[in-house]
């Protein structure tokens, strides 16, 4: 599919926001670049041939064995329907530590493959070469301060989750509902959202602030 | 003495409160209430009201960045309180950072439960955005009313309301948004969620992302309103291409000053105070009046019912 026929794209380029685009990159050239990348890691499923493709089909099954052993551990513990702040919490617990427990052995990049993580520093990398400083720095300036995540680990309770720009959001390969991509001192994390814990990460991916 | 002071505030009052009532609107009379900070016995006269207590009509409260549990929020919500027994609202919304540091079971009741417990016992709903401050999880707390769900929608006569999750605007809730307001026949449609997509903060300014990914949605399917926090004051910005875009994120924090001077942006802007809103949708009208810690109305207006623009052929 080109670019100019996907959905989502053809929004983000269209013509009243075109001429909002250089605000935050500075050139309408870069816009074809940024989309060219969007369509390359956005929409794995158009491509299912070549290298690119292969890496994220591997990171997708990867992502969904990880929901399909928290799906597993979840029934153990009933379901999950809104409730008051003890049960939500007492849930949230148990299976934060079912959770740690069934991956005590997990190691960095078990979910995310490697050619994955580079696409994730291209696309960072990418972004923010394009922002105007104010930009970066409101885009930097809640990201927790810490030393590098572990697996399992919890997000910091007193932090702020920093906020992905959502327009670099719409070029990082995509996740399935509720995994999150996450700022973290000058890594991505990605959180599992239920639990508050790590579920994997890439190091030294954020530009200084 | 005293009469004289309630007098010059009511004056200061009325003098404040912007020109946007439609000409011949008729408004409702003098409503007094107490003054906290002044003096506890002290009753002053509050500015003629503007909301036109329909029958039928939508009332609710916008309330943002709320849950700190600090002594700010507790006052706040006691005005809230007040303010209900004039203008029976009967739900609330929160714009995010609902819950500030901890989220155990008693920073619930700290934070949520107890400063709104007389709210919570009338009856009165309240239905949250996630901020950048709040757990995900959250949307299963079964007093938020999300349902399970980081963005939702819900009705409540002739308006639809389409909340948002704006710490994490991932394309899947984009297009979501998209599918919702394509397919609402709602009269009004407004949007809340925790970033604005137009501020004059200092700390944080506009989001100019999430402006550029769906603001074309709320210009194209007729969304008339948007209500936002994470800037710790309340802006009332000009209409941006038709749509009225606030922020109440001073419920319970305050960023003193921090709204720009003279910034094009700003219609009204409080930043001295905490404050919350009262809101009435009656017909194709928009009333608000915005309530300060200390019970002065800072702004107020009423705004006009945007139509859905027809798509030429």
């Amino acid at each position: 599919m080109a670019f100019e026929q996907n959905p989502f794209i053809r929004r983000c380029y269209s013509k009243e926001l075109a001429d909002l685009w250089p605000d935050l990159f500075g050139g309408r050239t870069m816009i074809y670049l940024v989309l060219a990348l969007a369509m390359s890691v956005a929409v794995p499923q158009e491509k299912p041939a070549g290298p690119t493709a292969e890496a994220l089909h591997d990171f997708a099954q990867r992502l969904n064995g990880y929901l399909g052993l928290r799906d597993d551990l979840g029934r153990k513990l009933g379901p999950l329907a809104p409730t008051d702040a003890g049960q939500l919490r007492a849930r949230q617990q148990a299976l934060a530590a079912a959770l740690r427990n069934a991956r005590k052995n997990a190691k960095p990049g078990d979910l995310i493959p490697s050619p994955v993580q580079q696409l994730i520093r291209q696309a960072i990398r990418a972004d923010f070469t394009r922002r105007n400083p104010a930009d970066k720095r409101a885009a930097l300036e809640e990201v927790p301060e810490g030393p590098l995540p572990r697996i399992n680990a919890t997000y910091p309770e007193q932090a702020a989750q920093a906020t992905v720009p959502p327009l670099l959001l719409a070029t990082l390969p995509s996740l399935p509902d509720n995994l999150q991509y996450r700022f973290f001192s000058r890594h991505v994390v990605i959180l599992d959202g239920d639990v508050e814990i790590v579920i994997d990460y890439v190091r030294n991916t954020l530009p200084p602030y | 003495m005293s009469r004289f002071l309630a007098a010059s505030l009511a004056v200061v009052l009325l003098s404040s409160a912007p020109a946007l009532l439609p000409a011949g609107l008729k408004t409702r009379g003098d409503i007094t209430f107490r003054q906290a900070r002044a003096s506890a016995a002290t009753t002053i006269k509050a500015p003629t009201s503007v909301l036109p207590l329909a029958r039928d009509s939508v009332k609710f409260a916008v309330i943002g960045d709320t849950g700190t549990g600090g002594r700010a929020q507790y006052e706040v919500a006691r005005r809230m309180v007040e303010a209900r027994s004039r203008f029976p609202f009967e739900f609330a919304i929160m714009l995010g950072d609902n819950m500030y540091g901890g989220e155990n079971p008693s920073d619930f009741v700290d934070k949520f439960e107890r400063p709104y417990k007389p709210l919570l016992d009338a009856g009165v709903k309240f239905y949250a955005a996630l901020g950048n401050h709040d757990e995900p999880a959250q949307r299963f707390y079964k007093p938020f009313n999300m349902d399970g769900k980081r963005y939702y929608t819900f009705s409540k006569g002739d308006v639809e309301f389409y909340v948002l999750d704006s710490t994490y605007m991932s394309p899947a809730q984009v297009e979501w948004l998209k599918k919702e307001l394509a397919g609402s026949k709602a009269k009004w449609k407004i949007s809340y969620m925790h970033h604005p997509i137009y501020s004059s903060g200092e700390r944080h300014g506009s989001e100019v992302d999430l402006r550029v990914l769906i603001e074309p949605l709320f210009i194209e399917h007729g969304v008339g309103v948007v209500f936002a926090g994470h800037e710790h004051f309340y802006e009332r910005v000009k209409p941006q291409n038709g749509i009225h875009y606030i922020t109440e994120g001073g419920s319970a924090r305050l960023r003193r000053g921090n709204i720009r001077g003279h910034s094009a942006l700003t219609a009204k802007g409080f930043d001295t105070d905490n404050s919350f809103m009262v809101v009435e949708i009656a017909g194709d009208q928009m009333f608000f009046e915005t309530i300060s810690r200390t019970g002065q109305t800072v702004d107020s207006g009423a705004i006009a019912r945007r139509e859905t623009p027809r798509v030429s052929p």
